[in-house]
Protein backbone atom coordinates (compact mmCIF):
# COMPACT_ATOMS: atom_id res chain seq x y z
CA UNK A 1 0.00 0.00 0.00
CA UNK A 2 1.00 3.76 -1.27
CA UNK A 3 -0.63 6.48 0.76
CA UNK A 4 -3.22 3.62 1.39
CA UNK A 5 -3.77 3.01 -1.87
CA UNK A 6 -2.45 -0.42 -3.81
CA UNK A 7 0.34 0.17 -5.82
CA UNK A 8 -1.62 -0.84 -9.23
CA UNK A 9 -4.47 1.98 -8.30
CA UNK A 10 -1.86 4.71 -7.04
CA UNK A 11 -1.31 6.62 -10.53
CA UNK A 12 -5.54 6.63 -11.04
CA UNK A 13 -6.35 7.64 -7.82
CA UNK A 14 -2.94 10.26 -8.42
CA UNK A 15 -5.05 11.42 -11.64
CA UNK A 16 -8.67 11.86 -9.79
CA UNK A 17 -7.07 13.81 -6.79
CA UNK A 18 -5.02 16.30 -8.83
CA UNK A 19 -7.84 16.76 -11.14
CA UNK A 20 -10.24 18.10 -8.40
CA UNK A 21 -7.41 19.93 -6.57
CA UNK A 22 -6.21 21.81 -10.19
CA UNK A 23 -9.94 22.50 -11.20
CA UNK A 24 -10.21 24.29 -7.50
CA UNK A 25 -7.11 25.76 -8.08
CA UNK A 26 -8.33 27.08 -11.57
CA UNK A 27 -11.34 28.60 -10.16
CA UNK A 28 -9.77 30.43 -7.58
CA UNK A 29 -7.32 31.69 -10.12
CA UNK A 30 -10.21 32.57 -12.77
CA UNK A 31 -12.32 34.33 -9.62
CA UNK A 32 -9.93 36.60 -8.32
CA UNK A 33 -8.74 37.11 -12.16
CA UNK A 34 -12.74 38.41 -12.76
CA UNK A 35 -12.60 40.26 -9.40
CA UNK A 36 -9.83 42.76 -10.88
CA UNK A 37 -12.39 43.65 -13.25
CA UNK A 38 -15.35 43.86 -11.01
CA UNK A 39 -15.80 45.47 -8.04
CA UNK A 40 -17.55 42.50 -6.33
CA UNK A 41 -14.90 41.12 -4.43
CA UNK A 42 -13.22 44.82 -3.12
CA UNK A 43 -14.70 43.90 0.19
CA UNK A 44 -12.69 40.95 0.59
CA UNK A 45 -9.28 42.51 -0.28
CA UNK A 46 -8.21 45.64 -2.61
CA UNK A 47 -7.77 45.28 -6.15
CA UNK A 48 -3.16 44.86 -5.36
CA UNK A 49 -3.90 41.73 -3.39
CA UNK A 50 -6.36 40.49 -5.68
CA UNK A 51 -4.06 40.62 -8.36
CA UNK A 52 -1.13 39.14 -5.99
CA UNK A 53 -3.20 36.28 -5.49
CA UNK A 54 -4.48 35.85 -9.21
CA UNK A 55 -0.07 35.77 -10.07
CA UNK A 56 0.25 33.58 -7.17
CA UNK A 57 -2.41 30.88 -8.16
CA UNK A 58 -1.02 29.59 -11.19
CA UNK A 59 1.91 28.42 -9.45
CA UNK A 60 -0.38 26.38 -7.52
CA UNK A 61 -2.68 25.09 -10.28
CA UNK A 62 -0.36 24.32 -13.07
CA UNK A 63 1.91 21.92 -11.46
CA UNK A 64 -1.30 20.09 -10.22
CA UNK A 65 -2.74 20.17 -13.47
CA UNK A 66 0.81 18.47 -15.29
CA UNK A 67 0.66 16.02 -12.11
CA UNK A 68 -2.82 15.30 -13.58
CA UNK A 69 -1.65 14.92 -17.01
CA UNK A 70 1.23 13.15 -16.22
CA UNK A 71 -0.45 10.60 -13.72
CA UNK A 72 -3.34 9.96 -16.74
CA UNK A 73 -0.46 9.23 -19.20
CA UNK A 74 1.00 6.60 -17.08
CA UNK A 75 -1.99 4.93 -15.78
CA UNK A 76 -3.21 2.09 -17.85
CA UNK A 77 -6.76 1.82 -17.57
CA UNK A 78 -6.83 5.48 -18.57
CA UNK A 79 -4.97 4.68 -21.52
CA UNK A 80 -3.74 8.79 -22.52
CA UNK A 81 -1.19 8.92 -25.33
CA UNK A 82 1.15 11.83 -25.48
CA UNK A 83 -0.68 12.66 -28.83
CA UNK A 84 -3.35 12.86 -26.72
CA UNK A 85 -2.32 16.20 -25.40
CA UNK A 86 -2.30 17.60 -27.78
CA UNK A 87 -5.05 16.43 -30.69
CA UNK A 88 -8.46 16.02 -29.37
CA UNK A 89 -10.81 13.54 -29.73
CA UNK A 90 -8.52 10.87 -30.76
CA UNK A 91 -9.39 8.50 -27.73
CA UNK A 92 -10.74 5.58 -27.83
CA UNK A 93 -13.60 6.18 -25.66
CA UNK A 94 -15.15 9.28 -24.43
CA UNK A 95 -13.78 11.39 -27.08
CA UNK A 96 -15.68 14.67 -26.75
CA UNK A 97 -15.29 14.53 -23.03
CA UNK A 98 -11.79 13.57 -23.06
CA UNK A 99 -11.28 16.18 -26.09
CA UNK A 100 -12.37 18.99 -24.50
CA UNK A 101 -9.57 18.56 -21.76
CA UNK A 102 -7.00 18.41 -24.34
CA UNK A 103 -8.15 21.76 -25.63
CA UNK A 104 -8.66 23.34 -22.11
CA UNK A 105 -4.80 22.00 -21.76
CA UNK A 106 -3.63 23.60 -25.42
CA UNK A 107 -4.65 26.67 -24.15
CA UNK A 108 -3.59 26.49 -20.76
CA UNK A 109 -0.46 26.35 -21.96
CA UNK A 110 -1.00 29.47 -24.63
CA UNK A 111 -2.44 31.43 -21.96
CA UNK A 112 0.61 30.19 -19.43
CA UNK A 113 3.20 30.94 -22.16
CA UNK A 114 1.69 34.44 -23.58
CA UNK A 115 1.71 35.29 -19.67
CA UNK A 116 5.32 34.76 -19.39
CA UNK A 117 5.87 36.93 -22.45
CA UNK A 118 3.68 39.66 -21.50
CA UNK A 119 6.42 42.29 -20.99
CA UNK A 120 7.34 41.56 -24.47
CA UNK A 121 4.18 41.39 -25.98
CA UNK A 122 2.08 44.17 -27.21
CA UNK A 123 -0.57 44.28 -24.29
CA UNK A 124 -3.47 44.63 -26.19
CA UNK A 125 -2.49 41.53 -27.91
CA UNK A 126 -2.09 39.81 -24.36
CA UNK A 127 -5.03 41.44 -23.27
CA UNK A 128 -6.85 39.48 -25.93
CA UNK A 129 -4.87 36.20 -25.52
CA UNK A 130 -5.47 36.34 -21.59
CA UNK A 131 -9.29 36.50 -22.45
CA UNK A 132 -9.28 33.12 -23.76
CA UNK A 133 -9.39 32.64 -20.42
CA UNK A 134 -13.30 32.19 -20.29
CA UNK A 135 -13.67 29.94 -22.80
CA UNK A 136 -10.70 27.46 -21.33
CA UNK A 137 -12.95 27.69 -17.89
CA UNK A 138 -16.19 26.90 -19.43
CA UNK A 139 -14.10 24.02 -21.78
CA UNK A 140 -12.41 22.77 -18.42
CA UNK A 141 -15.97 22.63 -16.36
CA UNK A 142 -17.50 20.86 -19.07
CA UNK A 143 -14.74 18.23 -19.68
CA UNK A 144 -14.43 17.66 -15.38
CA UNK A 145 -18.32 17.35 -15.84
CA UNK A 146 -18.24 14.45 -18.47
CA UNK A 147 -15.29 12.98 -17.68
CA UNK A 148 -14.61 13.54 -13.79
CA UNK A 149 -15.02 9.76 -11.79
CA UNK A 150 -15.98 12.35 -8.75
CA UNK A 151 -18.07 14.58 -10.07
CA UNK A 152 -21.26 11.90 -9.53
CA UNK A 153 -20.14 12.29 -5.72
CA UNK A 154 -23.21 15.16 -4.27
CA UNK A 155 -20.18 16.78 -2.08
CA UNK A 156 -17.85 17.07 -5.35
CA UNK A 157 -20.94 18.16 -7.67
CA UNK A 158 -22.78 20.40 -5.52
CA UNK A 159 -19.56 22.67 -4.51
CA UNK A 160 -18.19 22.24 -8.10
CA UNK A 161 -21.80 23.80 -9.62
CA UNK A 162 -21.80 26.61 -6.64
CA UNK A 163 -17.97 27.89 -7.59
CA UNK A 164 -18.71 27.46 -11.12
CA UNK A 165 -21.70 29.51 -11.01
CA UNK A 166 -20.28 32.21 -9.04
CA UNK A 167 -17.66 32.19 -11.40
CA UNK A 168 -20.50 31.93 -14.52
CA UNK A 169 -22.09 35.27 -12.52
CA UNK A 170 -19.40 37.21 -12.19
CA UNK A 171 -18.36 36.60 -15.76
CA UNK A 172 -21.46 37.75 -17.15
CA UNK A 173 -21.72 41.25 -14.80
CA UNK A 174 -18.10 41.97 -16.14
CA UNK A 175 -19.13 41.18 -19.62
CA UNK A 176 -22.46 43.10 -19.34
CA UNK A 177 -21.39 45.57 -16.96
CA UNK A 178 -18.24 45.78 -17.09
CA UNK A 179 -16.55 47.22 -14.39
CA UNK A 180 -18.87 47.45 -11.64
CA UNK A 181 -19.48 50.57 -9.89
CA UNK A 182 -19.11 50.30 -5.53
CA UNK B 1 -6.95 40.65 3.30
CA UNK B 2 -3.71 40.83 3.09
CA UNK B 3 -2.21 39.39 -0.25
CA UNK B 4 -0.28 36.81 2.29
CA UNK B 5 -3.26 35.96 3.75
CA UNK B 6 -5.02 35.00 0.71
CA UNK B 7 -2.34 32.91 -0.45
CA UNK B 8 -1.98 31.27 2.66
CA UNK B 9 -5.23 30.69 2.51
CA UNK B 10 -5.30 29.60 -1.04
CA UNK B 11 -2.79 27.12 -0.50
CA UNK B 12 -4.18 26.00 2.58
CA UNK B 13 -7.64 25.48 0.77
CA UNK B 14 -6.07 23.68 -2.60
CA UNK B 15 -4.36 21.24 0.02
CA UNK B 16 -7.58 20.33 1.80
CA UNK B 17 -8.98 19.69 -1.85
CA UNK B 18 -6.16 17.54 -2.35
CA UNK B 19 -5.78 15.51 0.44
CA UNK B 20 -9.23 15.56 0.78
CA UNK B 21 -10.06 13.97 -2.82
CA UNK B 22 -7.31 11.50 -2.38
CA UNK B 23 -8.48 10.14 0.34
CA UNK B 24 -12.23 10.15 -1.61
CA UNK B 25 -11.05 8.44 -4.63
CA UNK B 26 -8.91 5.80 -1.84
CA UNK B 27 -12.39 5.11 -0.45
CA UNK B 28 -14.19 5.10 -4.10
CA UNK B 29 -11.99 3.46 -6.10
CA UNK B 30 -14.11 2.12 -8.36
CA UNK B 31 -17.54 4.85 -8.99
CA UNK B 32 -20.42 2.64 -10.63
CA UNK B 33 -22.33 7.21 -11.59
CA UNK B 34 -18.95 7.69 -13.16
CA UNK B 35 -19.31 9.48 -16.63
CA UNK B 36 -16.54 7.41 -18.70
CA UNK B 37 -15.73 3.70 -18.08
CA UNK B 38 -12.74 2.97 -20.04
CA UNK B 39 -12.68 -0.30 -21.70
CA UNK B 40 -10.11 -2.65 -20.18
CA UNK B 41 -8.30 -4.36 -22.35
CA UNK B 42 -8.15 -8.98 -21.58
CA UNK B 43 -11.09 -8.76 -19.16
CA UNK B 44 -12.88 -11.69 -18.63
CA UNK B 45 -16.82 -11.30 -20.22
CA UNK B 46 -19.22 -12.71 -17.97
CA UNK B 47 -21.55 -14.54 -19.90
CA UNK B 48 -25.16 -14.16 -18.53
CA UNK B 49 -25.99 -16.84 -16.32
CA UNK B 50 -28.19 -20.09 -17.46
CA UNK B 51 -32.11 -19.46 -17.10
CA UNK B 52 -33.40 -21.49 -14.50
CA UNK B 53 -36.79 -22.44 -16.38
CA UNK B 54 -37.37 -26.10 -16.59
CA UNK B 55 -36.58 -28.40 -19.36
CA UNK B 56 -39.45 -29.04 -21.43
CA UNK B 57 -40.43 -32.62 -21.81
CA UNK B 58 -40.65 -33.59 -25.40
CA UNK B 59 -43.49 -35.81 -24.83
CA UNK B 60 -45.63 -32.94 -23.88
CA UNK B 61 -44.14 -30.39 -26.43
CA UNK B 62 -45.10 -32.69 -28.87
CA UNK B 63 -48.60 -33.75 -28.33
CA UNK B 64 -50.97 -33.23 -31.34
CA UNK B 65 -52.60 -30.12 -29.90
CA UNK B 66 -49.37 -27.74 -29.72
CA UNK B 67 -47.35 -28.67 -31.98
CA UNK B 68 -47.17 -25.91 -34.69
CA UNK B 69 -47.29 -26.21 -38.70
CA UNK B 70 -43.91 -26.79 -40.42
CA UNK B 71 -43.35 -27.59 -43.81
CA UNK B 72 -39.79 -29.58 -42.54
CA UNK B 73 -40.11 -32.96 -41.04
CA UNK B 74 -40.18 -33.19 -37.07
CA UNK B 75 -37.83 -34.62 -34.67
CA UNK B 76 -37.29 -38.45 -34.81
CA UNK B 77 -36.92 -39.84 -31.00
CA UNK B 78 -35.02 -42.59 -30.70
CA UNK B 79 -37.22 -45.04 -27.65
CA UNK B 80 -35.13 -48.12 -27.45
CA UNK B 81 -34.03 -48.92 -24.53
CA UNK B 82 -31.23 -47.26 -22.89
CA UNK B 83 -29.32 -50.79 -21.87
CA UNK B 84 -27.51 -52.12 -24.59
CA UNK B 85 -25.13 -55.65 -24.99
CA UNK B 86 -22.06 -55.05 -25.26
CA UNK B 87 -18.47 -57.40 -25.61
CA UNK B 88 -16.71 -56.14 -22.78
CA UNK B 89 -15.71 -58.96 -19.74
CA UNK B 90 -18.44 -59.07 -17.43
CA UNK B 91 -17.40 -57.34 -13.46
CA UNK B 92 -17.30 -59.78 -11.60
CA UNK B 93 -15.31 -57.85 -8.55
CA UNK B 94 -16.92 -54.75 -7.20
CA UNK B 95 -14.86 -53.88 -4.40
CA UNK B 96 -11.45 -52.93 -4.41
CA UNK B 97 -9.39 -52.41 -1.32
Amino acid sequence: MILGVPPEMLTWIAARATGLASYFALCLAVLSGIALRTSLLDVLATNRALRALHDFMSLIWLPLGAAHVVALLLDKTARIGIDDLFVPFQTEYGQLAIGLGTISLDLVVLIGLTSLLRDRMNLKVWRWIHRLSYPMFVVTFLHAVWSGTDFAAPIVSSISWAIAGGIALLGVSRIVFGRLPD
Amino acid sequence: MSAFALRVAAVVASLLVLFGGWGYAATHVKNPNAPLKPPVPGAVVVEAAPSAAPTPIPSLLNRPALRLPSSSPGPVFNLAPAVQTTALPRITITHVS
